[in-house]
């Protein structure tokens, strides 16, 4: 299979990591803003492309990985999909659910597969969780919270948004575990005077009645990314929290904290290499495995979080009637 | 020395308090105990070596103040009863089961120049205090959002009996939240949205609910009231808020000061709290309050705007849209 990358190093380097630690071959890889990708091409050993149109011309790729802001996102995949080309893609695929369907029916029209990149469904933890629900001794949820607050990324710019960029990790986790969301209730410091970044409150309920609470930010405040996940249920209840699941730290003064190496998790195989895995398995066996459709629905729910925080006011979700 | 009347040990707090006011007998004494469940309120006035009393005008002519711990739907027939004839009052949070009742309470201790405090002992927890300092000294900045959790496991009892309760999780958990954000704030709640429902356990009641609120100035905030502790969490529940301000995140924790304790003989985990106790500085300030004539710390208004935002929340989930809170 002949893979080229295309995106923001930001958003790609985690992934480069994945294609260098299993050792697939990527043929070309380009900056989202066709600029030649010197810096990927010297980890991958590939070609090093202008732009994702001169990668599609000349290295007949089977499949472009893009990972680029929501928008550009849009135009770069519609470009590969338009050629014949799988396309794998970061979430949101779009910049609406709308958007998003549109990109699926191109997928479908020209007979290939366009596979949202759900990172978060093969961090362990969230896996575990999910392995634990389904096994049913902790019998049917009811309340879930999860928590995702990050220092500011360097290349936050003024139209990104918490919800559509970090929360919807933790939006997807839950349509893969509780199916669709119902409706939504939002409210963000976005527009409110804070220093940068910004910091949202959610209320969900999901059409099989669970209730949840989503909290993401991104803050000057704090040195380093925390996560969190807690699900009740009528026999017990599932909590897990990244400050207090690390297996090493390193404390000292004077200490190279870059001894510790960068995954205190100390995983033989990070979420990203598990989830380019699943990615290569599902586009070899061209297999039903991806369900890349709830995509729609997640889109969905992240379009009416986003409309609740302009309004005010609960939304319901496109497509979803109220109980 | 004041004389203190117990008024129903239908809530367990009410044996906490009352373990307070022993360690304070150069300030205070139990005058009696008060219950309509005589076999309750004999056990209870012998346990703290008083006096039990079947006729509650009994207790009151020898009460110079009465802490109220019944159900809460009771509460306002004890409130008047007591401020009648002249006895200050501490009644357990909330207020009442409905704003008639709650503003009946309001009027008739003002009225009768009796005090009337309404106990949220969590505002006395040592890091409740502390962040209170902070937040007054403007450590975070301006204040842009509060997440706040109240969980719990279930009560049972007359806890999940509507009538008695006046809600369940909801009314039980909410008020405790909302009373520490007006208090760190100094803002009302000006409107609420509310997801509220029976999920975990076979109640006739809620257990369950997730809160978004706004406060004036624009700030908002979110409030988890769920009864959703299973039985082998190794402690009753929490009151935790993160706060997040222009400058910096607070995050407090009212219940966090404690050991964790692994004991095979019960088989089972526990949290062994080592924090001071909040019930008898709340105890010590409500006698404090009377010694001084000083207004309550935490006034009747106060109860009545905790109660307010979740009877609000109810009202929301009842219409699945933002509701306003009177203030």
């Amino acid at each position: 299979m002949k893979i080229g990358l295309v995106g923001s190093k930001a958003l790609l380097q985690p992934h480069v990591e994945a294609y260098k630690a299993l050792g697939v071959t990527v043929t070309a890889a380009a900056d989202w803003q066709n600029q030649p990708a010197a810096w990927m091409c010297e980890e991958l050993n590939c070609q090093p492309a202008a732009s994702l149109g001169d990668m599609l011309a000349e290295c007949a790729l089977d499949m472009v990985h893009i990972a680029a802001d929501p928008a550009s996102q849009m135009v770069l995949a519609a470009e590969a999909l338009t050629h014949g080309v799988h396309v794998v893609c970061e979430v949101p695929l779009a910049p609406s659910a709308s958007a998003a369907q549109q990109l699926l029916a191109m997928a479908a029209e020209h007979n290939v597969r366009l596979l949202p990149a759900r990172v978060n469904r093969f961090g362990p933890e969230y896996a575990a969780a999910k392995e634990r629900l389904d096994g049913g001794s902790l019998g049917t949820p009811a309340v879930v919270r999860t928590e995702r607050v990050l220092p500011i990324p360097d290349e936050l710019s003024g139209d990104r948004s918490i919800i559509r960029g970090e929360m919807i990790k933790d939006m997807d986790f839950l349509v893969w575990c509780f199916g669709p969301v119902q409706r939504v209730m939002a409210r963000s410091t976005q527009g409110r005077r804070h220093e940068a970044g910004e910091h949202a409150l959610l209320t969900m309920r999901m059409a099989n009645g669970v209730i949840v609470h989503l909290e993401a930010g991104w803050s000057s405040h704090v040195q380093e990314p925390r996560w969190a996940l807690e699900i009740s249920c009528r026999s017990g209840m599932i909590v897990h929290d990244s400050r207090a699941s690390q297996g090493l730290a390193l404390d000292g003064r004077a200490l190279d904290k870059s001894l510790a190496g960068p995954d205190s998790w100390l995983l033989m195989k990070n979420a990203y290499i598990r989830h380019l895995e699943a990615v290569l398995q599902c586009l070899n066996a061209l297999d039903n495995c991806w369900d890349e459709h709830s995509e729609i629905a997640l889109m969905a729910a992240v379009d009416a979080a986003l409309q609740s925080v302009t309004s005010s006011e609960m939304v319901l979700v496109q497509g979803e009637v109220q109980a | 020395m004041i004389r203190i009347g117990l008024i129903s040990m239908a809530h367990m707090h009410a044996y906490s308090y009352a373990r307070a006011l022993l360690t304070m007998d150069e300030r205070a004494r139990i005058a009696g105990v008060f219950d309509p469940d005589p076999e309750r309120g004999q056990k209870a006035a012998e346990q703290f070596g008083s006096q039990y009393f079947g006729d509650l005008q009994g207790l009151l002519s020898k009460a110079d103040a009465v802490i109220i711990c019944s159900e809460n739907s009771l509460h306002m027939e004890y409130t008047l009863a007591s401020a009648a004839a002249g006895c200050h009052v501490l009644c357990e949070k909330p207020i009442a089961t409905n704003e008639e009742d709650a503003l009946r309470m309001i009027a008739a201790c003002d009225q009768a120049g009796v005090k009337l405090q309404i106990a949220f002992p969590v505002r006395f927890a040592a890091p409740m205090q502390r962040a209170k300092e902070l937040l007054d000294a403007n450590a975070i900045g301006d204040i842009l959002c509060i997440k706040g959790t109240n969980h719990g496991q279930m009560p049972g009892g007359w806890f999940v009996d509507q009538e008695l309760s006046g809600g369940g999780a909801v009314m039980d958990h909410t008020v405790h939240v909302v009373d520490l954000i007006r208090w760190f704030l100094g803002k009302e709640v000006v409107s609420m949205y509310a997801e509220v429902d029976t999920m975990l356990y076979d109640v006739d009641i809620d257990d369950c609910g997730m809160l978004s609120m706004e406060l004036e100035g624009g700030i908002f905030a979110t409030q988890d009231p769920s009864w959703s502790r299973p039985r082998t969490f190794p402690t009753w529940g929490d009151v935790l808020l993160d706060i997040v301000g222009t400058e910096g995140i607070l995050r407090v924790d009212a219940f966090a000061q404690g050991l964790t304790v692994f004991d095979d003989q019960e088989r089972q985990v526990v949290q062994h709290s080592w924090a001071e106790d909040m019930d008898m500085l709340l105890i010590a300030d409500f006698l404090h309050s009377i010694e001084t004539d000083a207004p309550p710390s935490v006034s009747g208004y106060d109860g009545l705007q905790a109660m307010r935002a979740a009877l609000a929340a109810y009202e929301s989930a009842r219409q699945q849209k933002v509701v306003s809170v009177a203030k």
